[in-house]
């Protein structure tokens, strides 16, 4: 059905672009909003990256890969927005602690907490690659094909930023005794 | 920490979690720029043309067997005993006229010639282009991504009426510690995700720089310390214009680029991923 769609979109059916869109938009939603830790940022993302899809579209030359070239896109707008962040960063919004769809049992509030600020201290390029890697489960090289990234580097980048991360949930956990309390 | 406690399940946890739902005012405000904005193609010069000559190549032959099979039923001798196919046809009749087979390849129309000269002040070159066509010099870096002709970061040269539809982009930027292969490497990586690059790439050399060429659009070259990325585009959407300005034009382009790395206007390292 989705080739089917993308096939008609790149002839220039804008309906079948929009239930093309409405296909995906979740999943890139779900995406862009784990790599900005920003809801509005996110939405801005994706709109910009569907856009971006729109016009780009016939370039696409095999339509059962638009979801991971949509992705390419969706990585690239969300830097793009990331770097809006930075220069207007009076302005951020923090994701909302609401906004869990499924929560897991497994973490406390104060897991959160830890996780999000240690998150945050990564770069929206770290972000990206554990985004893929964990939420959609992909392997190393279909992180570095959606994230436009050798496949070398790709696999140091998620090392890295899994490095990053723990050290950072670690060092929290140290620096906070009711955290140290629950990890240890 | 016990295992209970493991930091990369926690990590993985936490990123299960989050906002899953776009709004459909997102959806309403893609749908307004989409009804909006004209597809763009992105297809390299020579590529589609290629193809279009073959099809147009076999479209003629098919049609004039076509038309022979259609006169020779109409003008042939009738069926015995007068129950051919075409019982009423008059000796009077004329040939069905064969349907033209000129195709855009017949004749393509001989490329302007490169007369008129653009020197980037931002980025360090000079390159000749035909008399008529626009340019439009970069008002912003190339810091990272793929310069196009919608955006500022890359000096664009374009053709006065079809515009987005055919020109000639140029840009450079440090190579940022870089070695030269490498950002050339890195480069025809990310042309290549964004399909702006066919392969087999091969090795080209531009002004005496090294660096390579897709198959079907692009050339990216290292001079010094500073990386240059030479990108054509043509529309598929009227393959004669391909066929005019088909990959020996941009041959020649490419061998009028003159680099000029210490006249760039230097910017921060790239900070493409």
């Amino acid at each position: 059905m989705q080739v089917g769609l993308v096939e008609q979109a790149q002839r220039g059916d804008a309906e079948a672009f929009d239930s093309l869109a409405r296909l995906v938009g979740d999943r890139c939603l779900a995406i862009a909003v784990r790599i900005l830790r920003d809801i509005d940022l996110a939405e801005d993302a994706v709109q910009a990256a569907l856009i971006t899809a729109w016009t780009e579209l016939r370039a696409l030359r095999d339509p059962s890969r638009f979801e991971p070239w949509l992705h390419r896109i969706l990585t690239n707008a969300c830097y793009a927005e990331a770097g809006r962040r930075k220069r207007w960063s009076e302005g951020l919004r923090i994701l909302p602690g609401t906004s869990s769809d499924t929560p897991d049992d497994y973490l406390t509030v104060d897991d959160r907490d830890l996780l999000e600020r240690a998150l945050r201290r990564l770069t929206v390029q770290q972000r990206a690659v554990l985004v893929f890697h964990h939420y959609l489960g992909l392997s190393i090289s279909e992180v570095a094909a959606r994230t436009g990234l050798p496949v070398g580097t790709a696999k140091s980048r998620l090392h890295h930023a899994t490095r990053a991360l723990r050290a950072s949930i670690e060092a929290d956990s140290r620096a906070t005794p009711h955290s140290q309390e629950r990890l240890a | 920490m016990t295992a209970s406690r493991d930091p990369d399940r926690l990590i993985h946890a936490y990123i299960q979690e989050g906002a899953e739902h776009l709004q459909d005012r997102v959806y309403d405000a893609v749908r307004a720029e989409v009804d909006r904005k004209r597809q763009r193609v992105v297809i390299g010069p020579w590529r589609t043309p290629i193809m279009n000559r073959i099809t147009a190549a076999g479209l003629g032959v098919a049609a004039v067997v076509v038309a022979l099979v259609v006169g020779i039923q109409l003008l042939g001798p009738p069926a015995p005993g007068g129950t051919g196919a075409f019982p009423s046809a008059e000796p009077s009749a004329t040939p069905t006229p064969s349907p033209s087979v000129a195709s855009p390849s017949a004749s393509p129309a001989a490329p302007p010639a490169l007369t008129e000269t653009f020197t980037s002040e931002r980025y360090g070159f000079s390159i000749l282009y035909p008399a008529g066509w626009v340019t439009r010099p970069a008002t912003e870096p190339w810091t990272s991504g793929i310069p196009d002709f919608g955006k500022n970061d890359g000096d664009v040269i374009y053709h006065p009426t079809l515009q987005g539809d055919l020109w000639i982009m140029v840009a450079s930027q440090p190579q940022g510690g870089k070695g030269e292969d490498q950002w050339v490497d890195d480069l025809l990586t990310e042309l290549i995700s964004e399909d702006f690059c066919d392969t087999p790439l091969e090795d080209v050399t531009i002004d005496g720089a090294r660096g390579r060429e897709c198959a079907s659009s692009g050339a990216a070259v290292s001079a010094g310390d500073r990386g240059y990325l030479i990108l054509p585009y043509v529309s598929g959407d009227d393959p004669a214009v391909g066929v005019t300005y088909d990959r020996a034009w941009f041959e020649e382009v490419l061998a009028t680029v003159q680099l000029q790395p210490e006249d760039a206007l230097d910017v921060a390292p790239s900070a493409s991923p």
